[in-house]
């Protein structure tokens, strides 16, 4: 509570001229990334859910307003909701692999064997490898008239598989194939909690007497469990989004048994050129991706206040 | 278990050394070592420009993500102006959109640039990164204020603060971003598959999915393009494992 008697001429003036100085200071600064963020995320986004009430195709200049039609047209095809339903299937395989089998390595990543190194390059390598060379080297793999791995199930006695080329076995490969490549993520990011749990907790424990598998059972996977959660959502997220294996894999094929939303999205834009409607197809994409974005917070919001 | 993540990869290799029929039916170590493939697939679509346009653009991408990154997140963590917050979520907040939902609007875009079949077309869309700005702006808030005061009394620029003190102290986390953004750029497949057609602009994962569609009976040749494509990423991989796996670590937890 300071007297104002002597204010200076002009009193509005100068708080606000002194911070429209210091924001043109800042805006050169933030000027650049903002401006890519405008462009290429915030504007796209304003104008794919436009286009989603448009007729637009590649080729007529300006689009017609059609209301809900592509909508309505989505909600009534069934290669929509099969889509969906792959791509629930392929998300949920993809996630409950990776954290399952993320999990395993980790465990050995983190235990001091000469082996140790090794293993940690190794699970990581299909992750630095792109999808381009994996689909290329897992076409080769699987091929079922004369691929390697028919070829050792046979010497084993055992039946060669169509693999991708079965509308059975189709859906199963992509997800194997995508597991072998994602996985390692996971189990760097299990590792990297494991290595955050004190060590006091597992060597209290071991002095109380509790056997390897009890300290592992009941000490370290529930101080995992955060970890666990955040990978949980990783996997899920970035399964919704991986359609470049099937793009070379399978094209959605065989008899529309891999064709996943992602995909689906694509052709709809790129192949058939129907672009409104696509745009109507990535808008639920971005639907499905922010009630999933909700739930993780929610988990994430309960995790921390049982803490 | 090593052995399951890195057979299919070996696989490739030895393949890529064997002769058309020994492929299918020979036995796992080529019997003749065939160099010739790896010529054949050079020769069968162009490699050298496919590898230069991706080395291009994974480089200028990964120069700007980082300079544009360090740039606002300078801004965000050691400046005062108004609107700092609601800016600093308006750039996060791009981390909530994924990139395939703006596939199509960003083609459309780039259409009416005119820069379908160009660089700028492979290059800008990606020139800025939230996550970049997080993860420098997180590093910056860590680093001791008194350097900064330091520096200022020496008489030096807030640039040269940033780009001779402010970088050079956080070279951890500058590198993380780099090797995550250089690697992205150089695996990236959908958008350039869609952003280009001609083979002057591919880069080598396009060049390898259409290679490979077109060669697709002489299976060595395209065993060789592939390992022509992934053999640059594994060799730095193998010199540099430490960075690759922790830099992901560190993406994974905070993005």
């Amino acid at each position: 509570m300071t007297t104002v008697k002597t204010l200076p001429a002009r009193p509005s003036l100068r708080p606000r001229s002194h911070s429209a100085a210091r924001l043109a200071g800042a805006a050169p600064y933030l000027l650049p990334a903002l401006l890519v963020f405008v462009v290429f995320t915030y504007y796209p986004l304003a104008r794919v859910i436009y286009l989603s009430f448009t007729d637009a195709d590649m080729l007529s200049p300006t689009p017609n307003w059609v209301g809900t039609q592509n909508y309505r047209t989505m909600l009534a095809s069934r290669e929509f909701w099969s889509s969906l339903g792959i791509t629930a299937v392929f998300a949920l395989g993809v996630t409950a692999l990776e954290v399952g089998l993320g999990m395993a390595p980790a465990f050995l990543m983190n235990a001091k064997t000469r082996m140790q190194g090794l293993l940690r390059g190794a699970v990581f390598t299909p992750v630095v490898v792109s999808i381009a060379a994996t689909a290329v080297v897992w076409n080769y793999l699987l091929s079922p008239s004369s691929g390697p791995v028919n070829r050792t199930l046979e010497a084993a006695g055992l039946p060669g598989l169509g693999w991708l080329s079965d509308p059975e076995t189709a859906l199963a490969s992509v997800i194997l194939i995508a597991v072998w490549k994602g996985v390692g993520l996971p189990a760097v990011l299990f590792l990297a909690g494991l290595q955050a749990i004190p060590r006091e907790l597992e060597e209290a424990a071991a002095i109380d007497g509790a056997s390897r598998a009890q300290i592992a059972r009941r000490v370290t996977v529930p101080l995992l469990g955060p970890t666990t959660v955040v990978v949980f959502f990783i996997s899920l997220v970035g399964t919704f989004q991986s359609y470049g294996l099937v793009l070379l894999l399978t094209a959605g094929g065989p008899a529309g048994s891999t064709n996943l939303l992602g995909y689906y999205i694509y052709q709809n834009a790129f192949s058939f050129f129907q672009m409104g409607y696509a745009s109507a197809l990535s808008v639920a994409l971005f639907v499905l991706l922010l009630v999933l974005g909700y739930l993780q917070l929610k988990v994430a919001e309960r995790r921390v206040h049982y803490q | 278990m090593a052995l399951v993540f890195l057979m299919p990869l070996a696989w490739m290799l030895l393949a890529a050394f064997k002769g058309q029929k020994e492929v299918f039916t020979g036995p796992l170590i080529p019997e003749t070592w065939v160099w010739q493939n790896f010529v054949e697939a050079w020769n069968g679509a162009p490699f050298g420009r496919y590898l230069f346009n991706s080395v291009l653009v994974s480089v200028v991408t990964t120069v700007s993500v980082v300079l544009t990154s360090a740039l606002a997140a300078y801004a965000f963590a050691r400046m005062q102006f108004p609107g700092r917050q609601p800016l600093f979520l308006f750039a996060l907040g791009t981390l909530m959109i994924p990139g395939d939902v703006l596939l199509i609007p960003n083609f459309i875009t780039v259409r009416e640039f005119g820069w379908v079949n160009s660089y700028p077309a492979l290059i800008v869309p990606f020139a800025a990164s939230a996550f970049g700005v997080f993860l420098l702006r997180q590093a910056f808030l860590r680093t001791p204020v008194e350097l900064e005061e330091a520096a200022r009394l020496d008489g030096a620029t807030p640039l040269q603060f940033l780009f001779r003190i402010l970088l050079p102290v956080n070279a951890p986390a500058l590198s993380a971003l780099g090797v995550l953004t250089f690697l992205a750029s150089w695996n990236a497949l959908v958008w350039p598959l869609v952003a280009t057609s001609r083979d002057e602009f591919r880069t080598v994962q396009v060049g390898l999915a259409s290679f490979s569609n077109l060669e697709g009976s002489n299976l060595p040749v395209v065993m060789a393009a592939t390992v022509i494509v992934v053999a640059p990423v594994l060799i730095v991989y193998a010199l540099a494992q430490k960075w690759f796996i922790e830099s992901a670590a560190a993406t994974g937890l905070k993005g």
